[in-house]
């Protein structure tokens, strides 16, 4: 494996938040790689220079009787409100108001403009994204509005896919290839590997996971990401996974997930501004 | 005879028992003045957030979710806290200066000021010193209290991939100052 993506990734694993199979391989290379042994060591030296001085014991004695001091007149959980905290909180209202008056005139503006060219699909949460989704199918078998299929690509990070036919697998192609890692991405000989029955299992577990199957679409997740290297495939695969176990409301599981990728992906805006917002109820109702 | 959770006396303070209070106190105020130290760069400015850190939290225990860590309400307060103060401690260092002088101050080192640095081999310290308050303080939570990236992702109020990269600045900072002052040998040499 090449250092540079053993280096990407070597702070988060001298931190201990590299996800079981990312600290194998950093391991591995580790013992055949002087240089990134050598920079895991600088870490670890670096980390050794943090001393905060901390002043000596007569301090503290007197650090928490100041402190009781203060209080002991004080109403508890009442914060008191002093005449000059007060007056800040006017002065500080009066010097908003100019700002207030603008953001009332650009409101105002803003709504005539739409009144003008129309509604605008606001970008939303993808569990919101998918509420609207199932919705608009389970509608007397119709096919999705086509704005809730721009609002879905909007709200990455799962292309959001129709039950039916090749506008789906072509939606999903264009924003894979589109991916910036993609560009960035390139596979020595060794991580070569054969995509197309990979990316059919991923398609296989957008369907279940749509369809409300979310075991089964676990299990189908689970199996691609044992054979996936590092890729944007398997970027998105692990999103797909965090989202399957949110809709179990396997809560912890979710976030947890979510977070060994936000550090093993550092580079990818996707998967760091990922948010899991709804409530797991809502998205129960779904099913 | 186990002590009794933070969230527990937190509560019993809440109701207006000040020995729990001062009990919290105790138990946290290392812990507190180490991350104000960390981010104020001083002493003086640390001992005035510690001291505000204590008071805040004291007029907002009827407001603290006792279902919820009180170890991480009191960091970000202690956070929020420690950085108004070093503002407020900036601010009235630049007035006074601006009133003496007349002019802008540079705050930098000046050359006698860095040679005696090397030479007193404070190098590395003042390397740490010179980081912003949000990279030390980024640092001090993760090399010293050992906090994980999500929850000092909480306390400061940014993004996990922000930690990161405030992570890996203040560590190359210091890696370089100490890379140069002959502490670590140079990146490559190997």
């Amino acid at each position: 494996m090449r250092c540079g993506r053993i280096r990407k990734r070597l702070m988060a694993y001298h931190d201990g938040e590299l996800g079981g199979a990312w600290s194998r391989r950093i391991e591995k290379h580790i013992l055949s790689c002087a240089m990134c042994e050598q920079a895991l060591e600088g870490l670890e030296a670096v980390d050794q220079t943090i001393a905060m001085p901390v002043p000596e014991s007569e301090y503290w004695s007197g650090f928490t009787a100041r402190i009781m001091d203060r209080v002991k007149d004080e109403p508890v959980g009442d914060p008191v409100q002093t005449k000059a905290a007060e007056s800040r909180l006017s002065y500080k209202v009066m010097r908003l108001a100019p700002a207030f008056s603008i953001a009332l005139v650009v409101v105002v503006a803003a709504g005539l403009l739409m009144e003008i060219r129309g509604p605008v699909v606001p970008r939303q949460s993808v569990p919101t994204v998918r509420k609207q989704a199932v919705e608009a199918d389970s509608m007397a078998n119709m096919t999705r509005p086509e704005q809730i299929d721009e609002a879905a690509m909007m709200a990455e990070p799962e292309p959001v896919l129709s039950s039916e036919g090749t506008d789906v697998s072509r939606t999903y192609h264009r924003d894979y290839k589109g991916s910036s890692l993609r560009k960035k991405e390139t596979f020595s000989r060794d991580d070569r590997y054969d995509e197309e029955p990979l990316r059919a299992l991923m398609f296989k577990a957008e369907t279940l996971s749509r369809e409300g199957k979310q075991e089964e679409s676990e299990k189908v997740l689970r199996d691609l990401l044992s054979q996936l290297p590092p890729s944007p495939i398997q970027e998105k695969a692990t999103m797909l996974l965090v989202q399957v176990l949110w809709y179990q409301d396997r809560i912890g599981e979710a976030r947890q997930l979510l977070t060994e990728s936000q550090v093993a992906f550092p580079d990818n805006d996707m998967v760091q501004e990922f948010k899991l917002e709804a409530a797991p109820a809502d998205v129960k109702t779904l099913q | 005879m186990a002590e009794p959770r933070d969230e527990v006396l937190a509560a019993q303070a809440a109701s207006g028992d000040l020995q729990a209070f001062e009990e919290i106190v105790n138990r946290h105020r290392m812990s507190v003045y180490r991350l104000a130290r960390s981010i104020t760069g001083n002493h003086d400015d640390a001992d005035d957030a510690a001291q505000e850190t204590f008071i805040r939290v004291y007029r907002s225990l009827s407001s603290f979710d006792t279902g919820r860590s009180f170890k991480a309400w009191l960091r970000r307060i202690t956070y929020n806290t420690s950085l108004n103060v070093l503002r407020a401690s900036s601010n009235r260092k630049k007035r006074t200066v601006i009133a003496e002088t007349d002019h802008v101050p540079d705050l930098s080192p000046n050359p006698e000021q860095i040679v005696q640095s090397r030479d007193s081999g404070c190098q590395i310290q003042a390397a740490v010193e010179s980081l912003t308050a949000e990279l030390r303080a980024t640092f001090v939570l993760r090399a010293a209290e050992g906090m994980s990236y999500r929850d000092i992702a909480r306390t400061t109020g940014v993004k996990i991939g922000t930690v990161m990269s405030r992570l890996s600045r203040a560590r190359e900072r210091i890696q370089t100052a100490m890379e140069s002052a002959g502490k670590l040998p140079q990146r490559g040499d190997v």
